[in-house]
C-alpha cells in the first residue's frame, strides 16, 4: 500500500510539549505549589491530544515525516510517525496520563522527597519515549534511547538508600552497555548500507553475506534485548524495583521494556525487513531466547516474596511474549506479540498500580503480609485480580486475545514447541498469580490493623491511588471482550501487520 | 564607516595591547580603573570580532597590511573564516571570564591586580593576533607574548605551589618557542620568505628536502607543547590545578589559538596535496590524536584533584581536535573546528564552576562533592550542562562535533578512530558522572557553613553575579547542538578552504 | 647530501657551531639540577638560534646593509638585514622571558630555600 506523506510538525511538538513541561518544571518547581503536578498533568492530556490528532489518519494509510536537521551526510535528525510508531506513542501517551494522576497520589501519600527532581525526570522520560516512537531512523533512535536511559536513572535512584544507588549503577552499567552494542550495531549498519532510516522493506537487504548480517542481528538484539529483558540480559529490571511504584508501573512495566520491544519489532521488520530476517533464518534463535525467558523468569517468580520482585519478573516473562510473537514470523504470532504491547502494559501497570497503592495505603511489601486485605482495599484487590486473570490468558480479558493469536501462529509455523512454552508460561503464571488472591481473600489476616491507616488517609489520594487501577482493569477487561472493536489494540496490530507483510 | 571595517582586523590586537599599557598606570592613578578599562577593552574587542565575522561571511575574508607595506616586505594579517570564527569565540569567553572574575582576585592586592589585567589583556590580544596572522614570524613573536602572559597568570599569587608549576610551564613552553624559531629559520632559509601564502606558493618544488622537513617537524614539535598534545601535554595538570581563578579558562583559549596556528601550518604552508611524501605527516597527527584521547582520558579518571581531571580532560580534547585534522577530510576538519568551539565552552564553564565552588567552599577534590546540588543549585546546573557538552552526550554542542569527525573517521576508512571516539566517550562520562551522582544523589555529609548572599539563594550559593557568565555559558553548551547551524555558517567555508589549501 | 666534502662541512661551521651550542644547552636543560643552571641551558639554547639566523643573512662578499649615498646602489651586494631584524625581536622576547624566570627562581627560593629541581618538583 503506498502511504500518502505529510510533512508536519506535530511529531516534534509532541515531544517539545514534554521537554517544555520539564523545563518550566526544573525552573520552577520549587517555587510555586502543585506545579509539578499541573504542568505535568496540563502536558500528558496535551500530548495525548496531539498523538490522537495523528492516530486516526496514520492508521488510515498516512505517514507523518519530519526532518529539521542533518546529523551526518545520509543521516538526518528525522521523525516518522507510521503506524507502529503511533502505535507505542499512543500507549505510552495515554498511560502517562492515568500514570501522572497515580504518581500525584503516591507522592502525596507517602510525602516524599524531591519531587521536583522525580516530576521533572518523568517529563523527561515521557519525551524521549515518545522520541523514540517517532524516530524516523536509527540514529534518532538512538539518541532518544540513551536519553531515556539517564532520564530514568534519577528515578530510580530516587529514595537515595544504599540499596537504592547500588541498584542504580547495575542498572546503568547494564543499560549503558547495551548502548554501547547498539551504537556499534548502528555504525555497521551505516558503513555497510550508507543511510540509517527505517523503511518498510528494510534497508539491509543484499548488503552483506549472510554470516556478517546473523552477527550484525545478533548484536542488534543484545542492544535492544538488554532493555526488554530477554535472558540473560534482564538483571536490571529486578533491582530496579527499588525505585518508586509509579516509576515501576510506567516505565519498567511499560514504558523502557517496552521501548525495548518496540526497538526489537524496528528493526526486525523495519531495518532487516520481513524477508531478509526470514531468509537469514535468526527467527528461530531469537524465538529460542524468547521462550528460555518466559519459561525461567516465570519460575524465578513463584520463588519470590516480595510482589514488585514477583511482578518484575513476570514482566520480564510477558516481554518475551511479543519478542517470541514477532521471532515467529507468521501473521498470527506478528499480531499477537504486537497486540500484546499493549494488553501487557494495561495488564501490567494495573498489577503495579495495585501494588503500589498496597504499600503506600498500608505499608506493605510481602506477599506473606497481606493475607486477608481485600477486606479493607476492596477495588484494589478486585484490580488486582483482573489484572492476573489476565496474565494467565482466562478468556473475556485481553491476555487471553493474545494467547490465542501466538498459539495460533505458533502453529501455522509449525513450531509446537511454543504452543508447550505458552500453555506453561500459563499454567506457572496461574501458580504465583492466583495464590496471592485467594489469600488476600480468603485467608485471616496475619498482620493485623491495617484498617485505620487507610482511614487517615485523605480520600483524594486514595482515589488517585485506587482509581488507576481500576480504570486500567476495566480496559483489559473491554479489549478482551471486543477486541475488534476499531482502534483497539488488535485492530490497530492488524493494520500494522498488514503494513510489515504486505510491503 | 569602511575605513573602521577595513582596519578590524588589527583593531582587535591592538585595543588589547593598547589598554595594556594604560591599564598599569591609569589604574595606578586612579582607584579601580584598572578593572574597568580591562573589561571596556574586552568589550570593544568583543564588537570588532561580532563586526569582523558579519564582515567575513558577507564579503569573504579580509587582508589588512600593516603600514600598506605589501609582502613579501610587508606583513599581513588575514581575516578568513576560520579566524574571525575563533576571534569571537575568544573575545567573547574572556569577557566572559573577566566579569566572572570582577571581585574574585581580590586577596592578590591592589597592585597585583592591575599587574593581572594587564597580563589578561596581553594575552588577549596575542590570542586575536595569532589567529589571523599571515606572517611566521609575527606568528612566532605573538605566541611568545601569549606565553609569556600565560607564564606569568599562572605564577601571580607570588607564593605557593603555582610557583613551581608556573616554573615548570616555563621551562617546557620555552623550548617548545625555541624548537618553533629553528623551524621557522629553516623555512626561511629554503623559502626566502615569511609570508605564509608565498611559502605555500614556494614549496611545493622542494619539499622533498631535508632543511624542509626538518623545520616542519621542528615547528609541530614546537607547537604541540604549546598546545598540550599528548606527550608534550606534562605542564597541563599542575598549572591548571594551582594557578589562581580565571587563568585555566585563558589557557584553554591559549591552546585554541596554538591550534589554530597548527592547522595554519598544516593545511596552509603544507597543504594536504603536499605532505604525504616522504613522511605521512596527516596519518602521524592523527595517530597522535587518538593517543592522546586514549591515555589522557585514563589518566583523568585517576585524578583525585578535580582541576587535574579537568586539565587531562583538556589534553583529550585537544587530541580529538586534531585527530580531525590529521584525517584531513572536509568532514573531519568541520568536526575539528566545531570541537574548538564546543570544547571551549564547556571547559570554560567547567573551570568556572570549578572556581566557584572553591571559592564558595574550598572543595578541590572529587570525593567532597557529595549533596552539592542542594547548596549550589545553579552552579551544579551549568556543571551538568557543561557536564553533558564535554562527554558528548546526545542534544549537545559536543554530540555534534564526536559525530561529524567519527563520521569523517568512518567515512574515510579509519573504523579504529570511530571505535576510539566511542570509547572516549564512555570513559568521559565514568569521571564526569561519577561527580554528577555524588553532587545530586548523595546527602551531604556535613554542612559546611558558607556565605549566604542573598535569602533567595540557597546557603553557599554564589552571588547572582557571578552565577550569570556560568548558566550563560552552560547552556550555550547545550544550545550549540540545537543551534548547530549558526556556528557551521563559518566553519563550512573555513574548512573548504583549509581542504582546497588556501588560507 | 655530499656530507663527505669536507669543504662543504668546514663552510658551514656556522650551523656546526649551532648545533653544538644547542646540544650543550639541551644537556643543561635536562641534567642539571639546580633551576638557574637549567634555565642557563636555555639560555644558550636561545643564543645559539640568533646565532643561527644571524649566520643566515651573511651573503659572499656583502657589505653590512645601511645605504650610503656615495655607494653604487646597483653593484653594491648587501648583507641580508633581515635575519638580523627578527633576533633583535626575539633577543627582546628572550629577555622578557629570562627575567621572568629568574623573577620566579627568587620566589621560590624565598619560599622553599631551596633550588634543587628534585626536592621542588616532589611538592607539586
Amino acid at each position: 500500500m503506498t502511504p500518502e506523506i505529510v510533512y508536519s510538525a506535530i511529531p516534534i511538538l509532541a515531544i517539545v510539549i514534554s521537554s517544555g513541561a520539564a523545563i518550566l518544571i526544573g525552573l520552577f518547581g520549587n517555587r510555586v505549589r502543585y506545579l509539578n503536578e499541573g504542568v505535568s498533568l496540563g502536558a500528558a492530556v496535551i500530548k495525548f491530544a496531539l498523538v490522537y490528532s495523528m492516530y486516526t489518519s496514520v492508521m488510515a494509510g498516512t505517514i507523518y515525516i519530519c526532518n529539521p536537521v542533518a546529523l551526518l551526510p545520509g543521516v538526518d535528525f528525522s521523525f516518522r510517525v507510521d503506524p507502529i510508531g503511533v502505535y507505542f506513542a499512543f500507549l505510552s501517551s495515554l498511560l502517562w496520563i492515568v500514570t501522572t494522576i497515580y504518581s500525584i497520589g503516591y507522592m502525596e501519600a507517602l510525602n516524599e522527597h524531591a519531587r521536583t527532581r522525580y516530576f521533572l525526570s518523568f517529563a523527561v522520560c515521557v519525551a524521549s519515549t515518545i522520541g523514540i516512537a517517532f524516530s524516523g531512523n536509527l540514529l534518532t533512535f538512538f539518541i532518544f534511547y540513551e536519553i531515556l536511559t539517564f532520564a530514568t536513572y534519577p528515578l530510580v535512584v530516587h529514595t537515595q538508600t544504599k540499596e537504592a544507588l547500588d541498584a542504580g549503577r547495575k542498572y546503568l552499567a547494564y543499560l549503558m552497555s547495551g548502548g554501547i552494542v547498539l551504537l556499534f550495531a548502528i555504525i555497521t549498519t551505516y558503513i555497510m548500507t550508507g543511510t540509517l532510516d527505517f523503511a518498510d522493506g528494510g534497508i539491509l537487504a543484499g548488503s552483506a553475506p549472510v554470516d556478517t548480517l546473523r552477527i550484525l542481528f545478533i548484536l542488534f538484539m543484545i542492544g535492544v534485548g538488554v532493555k526488554t529483558a530477554i535472558m540473560p540480559l534482564h538483571a536490571w529490571l529486578p533491582a530496579a524495583m527499588v525505585a518508586p511504584t509509579p516509576v515501576s508501573a510506567l516505565l519498567h512495566a511499560v514504558a523502557v521494556v517496552k521501548a525495548g520491544a518496540f526497538g526489537v519489532l524496528r528493526v526486525l521488520f523495519y531495518v532487516f525487513g520481513f524477508d531478509l530476517t526470514q531468509e537469514i533464518g535468526m527467527g528461530p534463535f531469537l524465538a529460542a531466547m524468547a521462550a528460555i525467558t518466559i519459561i525461567i523468569a516465570s519460575i524465578i517468580a513463584l520463588a519470590q516474596d516480595n510482589l514488585k520482585m514477583r511482578l518484575a519478573y513476570s514482566t520480564v516473562s510477558q516481554l518475551s511474549y511479543i519478542v517470541l510473537g514477532a521471532a515467529l514470523l507468521t501473521p498470527a504470532g506478528l499480531l499477537g506479540g504486537i497486540a500484546h504491547m499493549m494488553h501487557q502494559a494495561f495488564m501490567k501497570i494495573t498489577l503495579f498500580f495495585c501494588a503500589g497503592a498496597i504499600f503506600a495505603l498500608t505499608g506493605k511489601k510481602l506477599i506473606s503480609e497481606m493475607h486477608g486485605t481485600a477486606e479493607d482495599m476492596p477495588y484494589t484487590w478486585a484490580a488486582f485480580t483482573i489484572g492476573g486473570l489476565g496474565m494467565i490468558g482466562i478468556p473475556l480479558t485481553c491476555g487471553f486475545v493474545t494467547k490465542w493469536y501466538l498459539l495460533v501462529g505458533s502453529l501455522q509455523a509449525d513450531a509446537w514447541v511454543y504452543i508447550a512454552v505458552l500453555l506453561t508460561s500459563a499454567l506457572l503464571n496461574a501458580a504465583y498469580f492466583l495464590p496471592p488472591v485467594y489469600h488476600a481473600y480468603f485467608s485471616p489476616k496475619t498482620v493485623a490493623r491495617t484498617h485505620e491507616h487507610i482511614q487517615t488517609t485523605r480520600p483524594w489520594i486514595r482515589l488517585c491511588l485506587v482509581g488507576p487501577p481500576v480504570c486500567t482493569a476495566a480496559a483489559v477487561i473491554i479489549f478482551g471482550i471486543a477486541p475488534l472493536a476499531p482502534y483497539f489494540p488488535l485492530d490497530a496490530a492488524r493494520l500494522i501487520v498488514a503494513w510489515i507483510m504486505g510491503v | 564607516m569602511t575605513d573602521i571595517l577595513s582596519h578590524l582586523p588589527i583593531l582587535i590586537v591592538m585595543i588589547p595591547f593598547g589598554c595594556a599599557y594604560l591599564t598599569p598606570f591609569l589604574g595606578y592613578l586612579l582607584k579601580g580603573w584598572g578593572r574597568r578599562i580591562t573589561a571596556i577593552a574586552l568589550f570593544a574587542t568583543l564588537i570588532c570580532s561580532m563586526l569582523l565575522v558579519y564582515q567575513v561571511i558577507r564579503n569573504g575574508p579580509i587582508i589588512y597590511h600593516l603600514s600598506g607595506v605589501l609582502p613579501p616586505l610587508g606583513i599581513a594579517f588575514n581575516a578568513d573564516y576560520l579566524g574571525s570564527a575563533i576571534s569571537l569565540l575568544i573575545s567573547g569567553i574572556v569577557l566572559l571570564a573577566v566579569v566572572y572574575d570582577k571581585d574574585r582576585i581580590a586577596g592578590l592586592g591592589e597592585k597585583k591586580t592591575l599587574f593581572f589585567y594587564t597580563l589578561v589583556l596581553l594575552a588577549a590580544g596575542a590570542m586575536q593576533g595569532i589567529i589571523i596572522t599571515e606572517d611566521i614570524f609575527t606568528l612566532f613573536i605573538l605566541i611568545e607574548i601569549l606565553s609569556i602572559a600565560m607564564y606569568g597568570l599562572v605564577a601571580i599569587r607570588g607564593s605557593g605551589r603555582c610557583l613551581l608549576a608556573g616554573y615548570k610551564y616555563l621551562l617546557i613552553g620555552s623550548a617548545g618557542s625555541a624548537l618553533i624559531l629553528i623551524g621557522i629559520g629553516f623555512l626561511y632559509i629554503t623559502t626566502g620568505t615569511l609570508n605564509m601564502q608565498i611559502m605555500a606558493e614556494l614549496l611545493p618544488p622542494i619539499s622533498g628536502s631535508m632543511t624542509v622537513l626538518a623545520g616542519l617537524a621542528l615547528l609541530i614539535a614546537g607547537i604541540c607543547t604549546k598546545i598540550g598534545l599528548f606527550p608534550l601535554h606534562v605542564w597541563m595538570p599542575d598549572v591548571y590545578a594551582y594557578a589562581p581563578s580565571i587563568a585555566p579558562v585563558l589557557s584553554t583559549l591559549a591552546l585554541k589559538a596554538g591550534v589554530v596556528a597548527l592547522i595554519r601550518i598544516v593545511y596552509t604552508i603544507f597543504g594536504p596535496s603536499l605532505a604525504i611524501q616522504p613522511i605521512p605527516l596527516y596519518s602521524v597527527l592523527a595517530l597522535l590524536g587518538a593517543l592522546a584521547i586514549l591515555i589522557c582520558s585514563v589518566l583523568a579518571i585517576l585524578q583525585l584533584d578535580i582541576r587535574k581531571m579537568f586539565a587531562y580532560s583538556s589534553g583529550a580534547n585537544i587530541g580529538c581536535i586534531v585527530l580531525g585534522i590529521g584525517i584531513a577530510t572536509q568532514l573531519s576538519v568541520e568536526g575539528a573546528l566545531l570541537h574548538m568551539i564546543t570544547h571551549t565552552a564547556g571547559k570554560a564553564c567547567l573551570f568556572l564552576c570549578a572556581d566557584t565552588i572553591l571559592n564558595q567552599t574550598g572543595i578541590r577534590y572529587v570525593h567532597e562533592f557529595r549533596g552539592l546540588s542542594s547548596s549550589m543549585p545553579y552552579t551544579m546546573a551549568a556543571f551538568l550542562m557543561a557536564s553533558i557538552s564535554i562527554i558528548g552526550l546526545p542534544l549537545s554542542g559536543g554530540f555534534m562535533s564526536k559525530i561529524y569527525v567519527a563520521g569523517a573517521a568512518i567515512h574515510a576508512g579509519h573504523w579504529i578512530y570511530a571505535a576510539i571516539l566511542l570509547i572516549w566517550t564512555a570513559l568521559t562520562a565514568l569521571y564526569l558522572f561519577r561527580i554528577l551522582n555524588s553532587a545530586y544523589f548523595y546527602n551531604a555529609a556535613s554542612t559546611k557553613p558558607g556565605r549566604s548572599h542573598t535569602r533567595a539563594l540557597p546557603a553557599n550559593e554564589a552571588p547572582a553575579r557571578v552565577l550569570v557568565p556560568l548558566l550563560l555559558l552552560g547552556i550555550a553548551c547545550i544550545l550549540l547542538g540545537f543551534f548547530v547551524d549558526l556556528p557551521m555558517a563559518v566553519i563550512r567555508p573555513a574548512a573548504e578552504l583549509l581542504i582546497g589549501g588556501g588560507l | 647530501m655530499n656530507a663527505i666534502d669536507p669543504g662543504f662541512i668546514l663552510g658551514h661551521y656556522n650551523y656546526w657551531v649551532s648545533i653544538i651550542l644547542i646540544m650543550i644547552g639541551l644537556y643543561a636543560l635536562i641534567a642539571k639540577r639546580n633551576l638557574i643552571k637549567k634555565f642557563i641551558g636555555l639560555n644558550i639554547i636561545e643564543t645559539a638560534i640568533f646565532l643561527f639566523y644571524i649566520s643566515l643573512g651573511d651573503v659572499e662578499g656583502g657589505i653590512a646593509p645601511i645605504i650610503t649615498h656615495d655607494a653604487a646602489h646597483d653593484t653594491v651586494v648587501y648583507a641580508n638585514p633581515l635575519p638580523s631584524a627578527m633576533m633583535l625581536t626575539a633577543i627582546v622576547v628572550t629577555l622578557a622571558m629570562t627575567a621572568l624566570a629568574l623573577g620566579f627562581t627568587v620566589l621560590i627560593y624565598r619560599q622553599y630555600g631551596t633550588l634543587d629541581a628534585k626536592k621542588l618538583m616532589e611538592q607539586l
